[in-house]
């Protein structure tokens, strides 16, 4: 089965650059808004990886996390932190859920992916040549 | 307990740091700072403004930015792989500005001023300034991208100290 | 004339508590009480345990003042207040964030048990009856300074760790440039030839190869299924040591699992977490095959040295290591003895004496030589021998 990639972020603008990121890859990719929207559809579709914001509305990425890890089915799921919140309490708190990694915006899409690499296994589509 | 005087002599200075840092790193492009003689006799056609609040305990204030179209369009293009529409050159410009204050509030974080962002709004139209609010401090500066001939642009970042 | 042999007037047994350690000492404190005498006597008795720095508040509003005005460790709160509460400074405290972080011990009447209980659940951390008695205030006050101090600790570790990272980072892409001149030139023709990588060059880390023998044998008695699961069961049980020891996994070939410390950021103790899994992996096995009645036995085989790290390829789009240091280990992997561990001079100087160790001798290593070799037998603390 391939491998199952869900961003939640509030920003169309993040979720299409995350989108353009994994296209040349072998997964299925799914979207979320906002908190609540992440927990749903990572409840539904159980997701190899979660890229996940933290400012959002409804419910925020710190919240989401921590729903998830009262969750014995989303206790696992590895999840890379994406956001502009850089304050050493907000880090702390967050490492103190469990996430694999945590990356600041602005980012390098580069070093994303092999964030992404050591979480996920992923392959090339063949359709794609080098970029 | 006055700080002010952190959050003066460094706007500009933060500002650029900030703004250079996501240029480079989102964008992979190198920008110089530039001097505007006329600011209203620089740009023709249309810009895309986009505004952040900035709101903290101590202090409040607003991230501007203002791109030529030309620039929003190469811009989103570099974001999303492709030509945007005009929505997501809307969003890439919102997302942008909301790095660069992002950038901004973790200085100011770091100053000993802790705050919020709000969310980006974006408009379109001409040049605009944004209003000295009492004893704010006020940083306006303009830029160009290296190699890239689609106009200068603007970030003012204004921060006003209420506690 | 006075009489030797009085009885003690007071019923109270006047046992003074020590004073807190130093390192307490210099805690700022705030006391909160609307009477004065509760206020003094609750601040003479912090003097006693050794407090230098002991505020006072006169009622909710100055506390909260006070609160926004200095940063304090502590605050001792009273219950009953006029005007505002103590379970109404609670809540402004919560809505607040700048007044967030500072421990509250609530003071209460004995009647007032229940009201404790809601200001407990409101955020306080423990409560004490009025008057507090000196060894308790001692206990609850020390415990409650130590917790806000790990936590403060633990905020300043990661702020650190992230100022630390974006410093490796700069390192990495200085020393990238060295090392890729010192990779085989294999890999360097196939990184300077155009395949999409976003590779690094790490200076010292430690890799493991971990292989399972017997499991040829054991295919042939036991069906697929079965084996695959059993399989899964190993290697599960190695990601949570993996996990526990804050290594990282690469990959797993068949039934080889390979693993790293030292990535993808640096540690000083790279050698010493992977050795000390590594020994809890052989360790897994054994309980294991008692529970599967299987007789699997593993080679593990460490090595120390650089790699280039990353995402090189133009199909596999997945984290590997690179370099002559990962040749070694695997090295050190199949020349090694079913159930031991065996490491490489390398990693015995990086393990410094926190294991037992026993020389095995020299093995040949293409691009190295000849190796000095180890077994690694256990912890230095460990009296009693393992397996």
């Amino acid at each position: 089965m391939n491998p199952k990639i869900l961003s939640v972020d509030d920003s169309k603008t993040i979720r299409m650059l995350l989108k353009r990121l994994f296209t040349p890859f072998v997964c299925e990719l799914f979207e979320a808004g906002d908190g609540q929207e992440g927990l749903d559809v990572a409840t539904r579709e159980k997701p190899n990886l979660i890229i996940l914001d933290y400012n959002m509305p409804v419910m925020d990425g710190v919240t989401m996390l921590r729903h998830m890890r009262e969750n014995p089915e989303l206790k696992r799921t590895p999840v890379i932190m994406l956001t502009a919140e850089a304050s050493p309490g907000i880090i702390a708190t967050v490492a103190r859920l469990g996430v694999r990694d945590y990356v600041t915006k602005p980012f390098d899409s580069d070093q994303l992916m092999e964030k992404v690499a050591r979480v996920v296994a992923l392959e090339r589509r063949p359709e794609i040549s080098e970029a | 307990m006055s700080n002010s005087s952190v959050v003066t002599e460094d706007l500009s200075v933060t500002s650029g740091r900030a703004l250079r840092e996501v240029f480079s790193k989102q964008l992979k492009l190198q920008i110089l700072e530039y001097q505007v003689i006329d600011p209203l006799s620089t740009f023709e056609g249309k810009l895309l403004h986009s505004a952040v609040s900035i709101n903290g305990e101590k202090i409040s204030g607003t991230v501007l930015l203002q791109l030529p179209e030309s620039l929003a369009h190469q811009i989103t293009e570099i974001m999303l792989g492709a030509a945007g529409d005009a929505e997501e050159i809307r969003d890439v410009t919102g997302e942008l500005c909301n790095m660069i204050a992002g950038r901004v509030k973790a200085e100011l974080h770091a100053s000993g001023f802790p705050a919020t962002l709000g969310t980006p709004t974006v408009s379109i139209g001409q040049r605009i300034a944004l209003q000295q609010r009492g004893e704010a401090q006020l940083s306006s500066t303009d830029w160009s991208v290296e190699g890239h001939d689609t106009g200068n642009f603007n970030l003012q970042v204004q921060i006003r100290i209420i506690a | 004339m006075s009489d030797n042999n009085s009885i003690t007037a007071s019923n109270e047994v006047s046992v003074k508590p020590e004073e807190v350690s130093e390192s307490l000492k210099s805690a700022e404190v705030l006391v909160v009480d609307d009477s004065r005498m509760m206020r003094a006597g609750l601040t003479r008795s912090l003097k006693q345990l050794g407090f230098t720095n002991i505020s006072e508040a006169v009622d909710g509003q100055d506390a909260i003042n006070k609160l926004l005005d200095k940063s304090y460790d502590l605050m001792l709160l009273d219950m009953e207040m006029p005007e505002m509460n103590g379970m109404e400074v609670l809540a402004a405290m919560n809505l607040n964030p700048r007044l967030g972080g500072v421990p509250v011990i609530v003071i209460s009447g004995d009647e007032q048990i229940e009201k404790a209980v809601q200001c407990i659940e409101a955020g306080a951390e423990d409560y004490l009856t009025k008057p507090p008695h000196q060894t308790l205030l001692r206990a609850r006050v020390t415990t409650s300074l130590e917790k806000k101090r790990l936590r403060d600790l633990d905020k300043l570790r990661f702020a650190q760790l992230q100022a630390e990272k974006e410093l490796v980072e700069l390192e990495k892409e200085k020393s990238e440039k060295l090392l890729l001149n010192i990779l085989p030139s294999a890999i360097a023709g196939r990184l300077k030839g155009g395949e999409k990588t976003i590779a690094n060059g790490h200076a010292t880390v430690s890799v493991m190869f971990a292989d399972l023998c017997g499991f040829t044998a054991l295919s042939r008695k036991t069906n697929p299924a079965e084996l695959v699961a059993m399989l899964n069961g190993i290697f599960t049980a190695f990601d949570t040591i993996v996990e526990k020891y804050g290594v990282e996994k690469i990959k797993t070939i068949g039934d080889c699992y390979m693993m790293v410390g030292g990535l993808p950021i640096h540690r000083d103790d790279h050698a010493r977490v992977v050795a000390a899994a590594a020994l809890e992996m052989v360790e897994a096995l054994d309980l294991l095959n008692e529970q599967n009645g299987t007789n699997l036995k593993m080679r593990v085989g460490i090595h120390t040295g650089p790699v280039v790290a990353g995402v090189i390829g133009k199909i596999k789009f997945t984290y590997d290591l690179w370099g002559d240091t990962v040749n070694v280990a695997s090295r050190m992997e199949s020349s090694g003895l079913p159930g031991m561990v065996h490491l490489s001079e390398q990693t015995q100087t990086a393990l410094q004496d926190h294991f037992v160790l026993e020389e095995r001798g020299f093995v040949e290593c293409k691009g190295l030589g000849q190796v000095k070799t180890f077994f690694l037998k256990g912890h230095a603390e460990a009296q009693a021998g393992g397996h």
